[in-house]
């Protein structure tokens, strides 16, 4: 039981971490990124192929690297793929491309990525995925089989807190508070000086980074990782947890994303097993991220913690004096 | 050079299939303005429904009848239960653009609760290839073709010649001055869902006989290279929308013959982001479109 609830827990955990990075493309810029796992898939996969040993060693699977470098040096590797993928995407597709446009083109990338590991075998194993991923630190700490799930939920709960911290004060800073002015209203925010462009960049390229830690958080936490365990639907669960919590507000997200993690828990618990049909479940549980999606877009747009808004930070100033913030002050967002 | 020519038929064929989805996506994304991430399913919808209608009687008119006036039906509903309400509580665009993926979501997975993963069968009858001037086609290849033309034939004379087509056309110019002269816009509006899924739904058909075997998530694989179809050709414009369909499906079957068949999608998704980015009001239009989608 504990082993479960740990598991459940580091998986929040995790997904978490995902939400937030998704969180500053979606809350605060305000670009719609259907192709958001793409960006979780690849940190998994560089992180993968940096610390597992020699394909050679393991046939008949073929992949790139393979040079069992430790966990750390991995996962800086997949922050540093996220951020480059984010960049060339972001580079080409911001420069022109807004709302559904660029959602769309998310999308084409993604499934161009998709179409290409799956068909080329010799990058990251194709169908068949890379497995036996090794457990970070475990080499040095020798934890046995029950004690270091719970290491690994404490580190990936150090890590989320760390972004959150970093996010937070991100959010008040005037990075954020003008990348989220480029989300009301480009024109106003372009008038008042702000580069929209390298903007929007840079929140893309963050949000990858983020995604691409996520990733290498997650690969080891599963242990193993092929195509189909990002497919583009995954994204929408992320949204979700978005809408229910809070667009563009950190806290929002991360309450969101338990909140419909431990709903979903509990709901497929109570689904009736239907002989024969085992695709019944899965498609109940998102038939139900959808209904879900629906019921907060049309009855609580702003889900349950609103974005906070632009607060005087110094009150002995007059109101007039607190420079731009008919642009900084932001509405309920989404 | 034979082998050419008999992809290139094979792209007509897809062209054709193309043809029905990409003009009913650009209809309905060029009046409402808001794209339709649901429209795969509508193929979808249209592809069970035949299959359904099978179970009755084979006969390939109450087949594609079924499929046209399922996915119509479904459509229609889709923009007045969930489409109009989020509209009206005045939500940025791209959060009806997600709504419409919650709906995809929904309707893919009941599909899948409803008939399992497990592809189904729905054939069109067939006879053996044979030539076709360069071409090599079966009477299932020309029958696709022939309603796909018949098809486009009759829309255009819709959008030209009726009174519905004018105020379609009206609307998707600008909705204000449509508004202004007398027609109501929101009317116009859910006929033209209506209108899309019906074409929409005629295309799973044909999409369904051509596959032979499908799952439920048969409308969603087609749905990018749609996009790359109504994109190419300039959203809102119906002609573009053909014209982009033949494009895109020749481009797809023919490189199939220069590189690996497992790149077409690809080569579609690649054609979809160059024209995005160098001239994403499409290729066959002289000005950018007015009330563009590209906001």
């Amino acid at each position: 039981m504990t082993n479960y609830l740990v598991s459940i827990a580091t998986q929040g955990v995790i997904f978490a971490i995902f939400v937030l990075g998704l969180n500053v493309r979606w809350g605060w810029e305000g670009d719609l990124d259907i192709a958001y796992y793409g960006f979780i898939a690849i940190g998994a996969y560089i992180d993968a192929v940096i610390t597992l040993p020699p394909a050679s060693q393991r046939p008949p699977t073929e992949y790139i690297l393979g040079l069992q470098w430790p966990f750390v040096v991995g996962a800086l590797a997949a922050v540093l793929a996220g951020a480059v993928l984010s960049l060339l995407v972001g580079a080409l597709a911001l420069r022109k491309l807004r709302g559904d446009y660029f959602a769309i083109t998310t999308l084409a990338t993604a499934l161009i990525m998709q179409a290409v590991i799956s068909n080329d075998a010799r990058i990251f194993a194709g169908y068949n995925g890379l497995y036996g991923l090794s457990q970070p630190f475990n080499s040095l700490l020798r934890l046995d089989a029950h004690v270091y799930p719970v290491f690994y939920l404490a580190f990936c709960l150090a890590v989320l807190i760390a972004v959150y911290l970093f996010l937070e004060r991100l959010f008040w800073s005037p990075f954020g508070r003008a990348l989220r002015s480029v989300r009301e209203d480009e024109t106003a925010a372009a008038a008042f000086g702000r580069n929209v462009y390298a903007l929007k960049l840079t929140g893309y390229v963050l949000g990858g980074a983020i995604a691409g830690l996520g990733g290498a958080l997650f690969v080891h936490f599963l242990g193993a990782f092929n195509v189909s365990a990002w497919a583009p639907v995954e994204t929408l669960l992320l949204y979700a947890a978005i809408f229910v919590g809070g667009t563009g507000n950190n806290r929002g997200v991360i309450l969101g994303i338990f909140l419909v993690l431990v709903f979903f828990q509990e709901v497929t618990r109570f689904l009736p097993e239907i002989p024969g049909h085992p695709d019944f479940g899965p498609a109940a549980r998102e038939i139900m991220i959808g209904i879900l999606i629906l019921v907060v877009l049309r009855w609580r747009p702003q889900g349950i913690l609103p974005e906070p808004r632009a607060r005087d930070r110094d009150r002995s100033l007059p109101v007039g004096a607190v420079a731009g913030s008919a642009v900084t002050g932001t509405g309920a967002g989404g | 050079m034979h082998g050419f020519f008999v992809a290139l038929g094979f792209g007509l064929v897809t062209a054709a299939i193309l043809a029905f989805s990409a003009v009913a996506f650009s209809l309905q994304y060029g009046v409402s303005n808001h794209p339709n991430f649901a429209h795969g399913e509508l193929l979808t919808i249209g592809a069970y429904a035949a299959y359904v209608s099978q179970t009755l009687t084979t006969n390939l008119v109450v087949g594609g009848a079924a499929a046209a006036v399922t996915g119509g039906l479904v459509a229609w509903g889709m923009n007045r239960g969930i489409v109009e309400p989020i509209v009206r509580a005045r939500a940025r665009s791209l959060v009806i653009f997600i709504a419409t993926i919650g709906v995809a979501i929904i309707i893919q997975n009941s599909l899948l609760a409803a008939f399992t993963g497990t592809n189904v069968v729905y054939v069109l009858p067939q006879t053996a290839p044979h030539r076709v001037g360069p071409f090599l086609w079966t009477s299932r290849d020309e029958l696709i073709m022939g309603a796909a033309a018949v098809t486009m034939v009759l829309l255009h004379l819709l959008l030209r010649y009726t009174k519905f087509g004018k105020a379609l056309r009206a609307v998707a110019d600008s909705r204000e001055l449509a508004r202004v002269s007398g027609i109501d816009a929101s009317r116009v509006i859910q006929l033209t869902w209506g209108l899309a899924g019906l074409v929409a739904g005629l295309g799973g058909f044909v999409l369904a006989g051509r596959v032979g075997s499908f799952a439920p998530s048969l409308g969603f694989n087609f749905l990018l290279v749609t996009f790359a179809a109504a994109i190419v050709g300039g959203i809102g414009k119906p002609y573009g929308a053909m014209a982009g369909a033949l494009l895109v499906g020749v481009a797809m079957e023919t490189s199939a013959f220069y590189v690996a068949a497992d790149y077409k999608l690809p080569i579609a998704f690649a054609l979809l982001i160059a024209t995005l980015l160098v001239r994403p009001e499409g290729l066959f239009t002289t000005k950018p479109r007015v009330g563009g989608g590209a906001a």
